[in-house]
């Protein structure tokens, strides 16, 4: 180092001295008139001298040093002070290099006639004012910064990034405290930093060249070695290392490698486990707590994870959950806007790992609270959702947080809140189909969400006071993309033809309707169905009429045979299940025939399983208490999702914006579990159900 | 500010900086240290927690609890500490680069992780082209 800043005061030195030679020149024709001007005014007088010395004593003193040449000193003053203090950039760096000039002064006037050359030297660097002029021409030489980066001459810069914490937090995370100043002071400080890490490095590269040569040249070690022998290369200063740790490079190196390693100690699984040893771990059947009457033995429902992330989950509501097709690990949860943080994104989606216990794998944001989302069926990094601002929105986990993709907020698509989106259609032929409050029903591609590629304004059919119907829900059946059942806020769930057909139009088909809520329906689900005997006219509704009701849908072409009566034909329900507060969601099992789950406002989630018993729940579990979690009050769930590939985990969310997942026993889930004789009771009980009230109800109705 | 807020974001991360995320870390349950080096500068970035129980087993025992400094650069055990991940992660690196000597031409192979079990813990270090970042947590009770 030392050797280094020699080289380079050596340098600037003869740098100075030629331009002093050169102005020498032309000061030798002027140096009379200025004598007097120059030594008077002369306040970078590098000796401590009160005022009132004359400038005879000054004179004298220089000419005792300098000996016959008179001239330079005191052309030197004139010229260099006030140009010197007119374009130094502060006081501060001058008189760092004046302290230097005084004491390399002070030292060869000690020391006068043992060193002539260099003092002749020390005193033109009296005039390092000069100096200045070289800098303007090249604003930033390396070497300059070099020698500031040693502390030595301090900008204003630099005591502004002396204050080292804060800094590279409101930087980097772009947190709404950076203002304009600070914005411009932040782009100041990147280029201060990147210049600083490129410093480092180089002097890097140049050290472990030196030692490399050194290692070379030293006959028994091996090329290769130097890297890992001088392993502390050094310390670094506070801001080397906040340069070094504020880069890009280094922030994305921490996301990666943080999650890689928090998977790592997430990881609940010993490897090493001996099961030699003592046989007292692993029996947890214990967590039987506050009279949650869960299923025993096989058919229980236990916690397994509950997600919430300090950050961004916090006063939010879940609005949706979906589990990844492709990834079972993998479960989103849509959330609505923080109305504490107006400076959070109001919509979010988070995508939680079974494997990563404390963060989200992935985070979206949307301006405006994200009602509904879920993973694409046909494309595992895509994520479809709904935004209270009627956008439809399409994120991308190869991406960054904002939506690749979204709908403009004219008058062309959605301008009300879209509560229901689904991907229906093939692997090759897919469209994202959107439902809004006011009735409008969108289709869109995938690749373009500039405009919806079909729109259907739906009408409530006839007998209705008012045209208006407002969906609050949307569901499709597993086999026909182009009908499907919305269910409204006055509780009728109506089924909708995409396009016009055989003896119906496009939009609600007038002839059907489902009536038995009293309510607005929070949620429908079709049976999956995919077992030996098809269930997929099953489907299960819920409302805030505190029941959960299981009706047979008509397929859609039997409907147009039935009738063409002109007036509406009435469905009753062929099962309800009463439940003691709202219920907001309701979702069948996929693996399982009779087996659904639901979620209600008191924070319950039940699974049933309807060939067992239609009266009463298996299972009863309440998510487990989040730490500093609000009161009765935010317990209430409000939505349920399975997994979709096993059907053994059951996610829950609601008020609290924690998401809790459960695994259901072998009774309730789990591939190898579903036995035929499952898929046929079902078929029975429906076929026992329909004989009995359904019937009757709808030959009322119908005639 | 929506522009300004998404910069910060880097690929699809929640924006939390550095400082969160170690201090996330280092509050684990059970994690005891955790450390980043820079494999270019040759140098120590940050550290967290206790690197002593490393050197001498006598104060190990005493000072198992984890105090989450970031940034605060320890002395002695730190720097002892770095030099031996260095080593381990640069042989480690040989090896792999010399198990794959035959398959060159394509892409040379690489450590991407190394999880180091002791009868005490365990080291999670994740090697890069440029940092390598370790964590030392115990492990699960047997």
């Amino acid at each position: 180092m030392m050797q280094q800043r020699r080289d380079e005061i050596l340098a600037k030195k003869a740098k100075l001295a030629e331009l002093k030679r050169q102005r020498e020149l032309r000061a030798r024709d002027a140096s009379g008139s200025r004598i007097g001007s120059g030594t008077s005014g002369d306040s970078l007088d590098p000796l401590p001298t009160p005022s009132k010395i004359s400038r005879d004593t000054v004179d004298a003193l220089v000419a005792s040093v300098l000996g016959s040449d008179k001239s330079r000193p005191t052309s030197t003053g004139p010229i260099g002070s006030p140009a010197g203090k007119g374009s130094r950039p502060n006081s501060v760096l001058s008189a760092g290099q004046l302290s230097n000039e005084n004491s390399e002064y002070a030292d060869t006037s000690a020391g006068q006639a043992q060193r002539p050359q260099s003092l002749s030297i020390a005193v033109q660097s009296l005039s390092t004012a000069p100096l200045s002029t070289v800098y303007e021409f090249s604003p930033s030489p390396v070497k300059e910064v070099f020698s500031y980066s040693k502390g030595v001459q301090t900008t204003e810069e630099w005591a502004q990034t002396s204050t080292p914490k804060d800094y590279s937090e409101d930087d980097e995370a772009g947190t709404p405290a950076t203002s304009t100043p600070s914005k411009r002071l932040g782009r100041k400080e990147r280029d201060r930093e990147e210049e600083l890490r490129e410093n480092i490095r180089k002097e890097l590269e140049e050290e472990l060249k030196a030692s490399h040569d050194i290692l070379v040249d030293g006959p028994l070690k091996s090329p290769s070695a130097p890297a890992k022998l001088n392993f502390p290369a050094r310390t670094l200063t506070t801001e080397e290392i906040k340069a070094a740790t504020s880069s890009d490079e280094f922030m994305d190196f921490v996301e990666r490698s943080s999650k890689i390693i928090e998977r790592a100690l997430d990881q609940e699984y010993d490897i090493l486990a001996d099961y030699a040893l003592s046989g007292a771990a692993g029996v947890d059947d214990d967590d039987d707590e506050y009279g949650n009457t869960r299923g025993k033995g096989r058919r229980r429902v236990r916690e397994i994870a509950q997600f919430y992330d300090e950050r961004w989950s916090k006063k939010r509501m879940v609005s949706d959950i979906n589990f990844s097709p492709k990834f079972p690990e993998l479960v989103l949860a849509s959330y609505t806007k923080n109305p504490s943080a107006p400076h959070d994104p109001d919509g979010l989606v988070q995508v939680w790992n079974m494997h990563l216990h404390d963060r989200p794998e992935f985070v979206f944001h949307a301006q405006s609270d994200v009602l509904t989302a879920k993973f694409s069926p046909f494309h595992p990094n895509l994520i479809i959702g709904g935004a209270y601002s009627g956008q439809v929105l399409l994120w991308d986990t190869r991406a960054k947080s904002a939506p690749v993709q979204k709908t403009p907020l004219t008058g062309s698509g959605h301008t009300h809140p879209v509560y229901s989106v689904d991907i229906v259609g093939t692997q090759n032929a897919n469209n994202i189909i959107s439902c809004s409050t006011d009735g409008v029903v969108c289709g869109w591609t995938v690749d373009m969400l500039a405009q919806p590629q079909e729109l259907l304004v739906l009408t409530s059919p006839p007998p209705a006071k008012t045209e208006d119907v407002s969906p609050t829900c949307m569901a499709f059946p597993q086999t026909d993309p182009t009908y499907f059942l919305i269910g409204s806020e006055e509780g009728t769930i109506f089924p909708c033809h995409r396009y016009d057909r055989a003896g119906a139009k496009a939009g609600v088909d007038q002839r059907v309707s489902y009536r038995g809520h009293a309510a607005p329906v929070m949620s429908m689900d079709f049976h999956p169905a995919r077992g030996p005997v098809d269930l997929g006219d099953l489907v299960l509704s819920s409302s805030l009429d505190w029941s959960v009701k299981l009706w047979k849908v008509r397929a859609p072409a039997a409907t147009s045979t039935t009738g063409i009566t002109g007036e509406g034909h009435s469905v009753a329900p062929i099962l309800d299940f009463t439940r003691e507060d709202v219920v907001y969601d309701a979702a069948w099992s996929p693996i399982k025939p009779g087996v659904f789950s639901l979620v209600d406002g008191a924070g319950n989630l039940e699974v049933w399983d309807i060939t067992v018993d239609v009266e009463v729940p298996l299972a009863k579990v309440q998510p487990s208490g989040r730490k500093g979690g609000r009161s009765i009050m935010s317990k209430s769930l409000n939505r349920v999702a399975w997994e979709e590939t096993e059907g053994k985990r059951v996610a829950a969310g609601g008020i609290d914006g924690s998401v809790t997942v459960f695994e259901v026993g072998p009774d309730l889930g789990g591939k190898d579990s579903a036995r035929n004789e499952e898929w046929t009771s079902v078929k029975k009980l429906v076929a026992r159900l329909e004989s009995q009230a359904p019937l009757v109800n709808g030959a009322i109705n119908g005639l | 500010m929506e522009s300004q807020a998404l910069t910060g974001i880097k690929s699809n991360a929640p924006p939390s900086n550095v400082s969160d995320t170690m201090a996330r870390l280092s509050g684990k349950a059970g994690v005891k240290a955790t450390m980043m080096l820079d494999r270019s500068l040759n140098t120590v970035l940050q550290t967290s927690g206790s690197f002593s129980s490393f050197r001498s087993l006598d104060n190990s025992r005493n000072t198992a609890s984890t105090s989450a400094e970031n940034g605060a650069v320890k002395e002695e055990g730190v720097e002892e500490f770095a030099a031996m991940i260095w080593n381990f992660v640069n042989s480690a690196g040989g090896l792999v680069h010399d198990l794959d000597a035959e398959a060159d031409g394509l892409e040379q192979d690489d450590v991407k992780l190394l999880r180091l079990r002791t009868k005490k813990h365990e080291l999670v270090i994740v090697p890069d082209a440029k940092y390598i970042f370790i964590v030392v947590h115990d492990t699960p009770p047997a």
